[in-house]
């Protein structure tokens, strides 16, 4: 008969040292992300009172520039915290991401994108006013369809996200 | 994929948050496993089986 006493040491330390380490990167993710939007907002701001001070136009404005350089920074810190989040988390926190990333990142994405994507493609004649009234230039309309097709991607894994961790609770 | 966590669990009155700190895996893993709603990677199983001296298919079994 096994000695049913025999616990593994220190689970209170153990969890103690755990809730601080998760409390922690949240709280990064939290207060970065406002430092982030504050600043965004102090310089959007600043920028525009700048240009309209100046009367200048967008071509003259620097702000593109700001915007460019924000989303870059951004980009990193957003890649060191998913660094640290994803050594962080377990194994079934990381096959939620995987079955999500091909799933509804993949799959779901794709055949929503198709749905769109095929009549341009099938149909050489098709023009869809409103796109090219919003993203105006060829460029824009482009990186609208870039765009597009990340949020649709992004929105199929935060869908498939929720459903997966709920079938598991 | 049936186990006997919960049982083994209960005998040596720990709680889901005990044996996931003993596991480095969250509570929610913890609850999946028991429920028999996610099968855990092979290091995992080892490790169970080391935290419970037991062989991995004394608390696994391949259920159909």
């Amino acid at each position: 008969m096994k000695n049913l006493n025999e616990l593994p040491p220190a689970f209170p330390e153990k969890r103690s040292e755990k809730s601080k380490k998760k409390k922690a990167l949240w709280l990064t993710a939290i207060l970065g992300y406002g430092a982030l939007m504050l600043g965004m907002g102090a310089v959007a701001f600043y920028l525009g009172y700048e240009d309209g001070r100046e009367q200048r136009s967008i071509n003259e404005s620097h702000s593109p520039y700001v915007i460019v350089a924000v989303v870059l920074t951004f980009m990193i810190a957003v890649f060191a915290w998913s660094v640290r989040y994803w050594r962080n988390i377990d194994e079934m926190a990381k096959r939620a991401h995987l079955d999500a990333f091909f799933w509804g990142g993949g799959m779901i994405g794709w055949a929503i994108l198709g749905a769109f994507l095929t009549p341009m493609l099938i149909f050489p004649d098709l023009e869809w006013g409103v796109i090219e009234q919003i993203g105006g230039t060829t460029t824009h309309s482009f990186g609208m369809g870039a765009f597009t097709a990340l949020t649709v991607t992004t929105l199929g894994y935060g869908v498939f996200w929720l459903v997966w961790w709920a079938k598991k609770r | 994929m049936k186990n006997r966590l919960k049982v083994l669990r209960a005998e040596r009155d720990w709680s889901q948050s005990d044996l996931a700190d003993a596991l480095d895996v969250s509570r929610q893993t913890i609850n999946a496993l028991e429920t028999g709603k996610y099968d855990p990677s092979l290091p995992l199983a080892f490790k169970i089986a080391r935290l419970f001296t037991l062989k991995i298919e004394d608390i696994f079994e391949d259920a159909p």
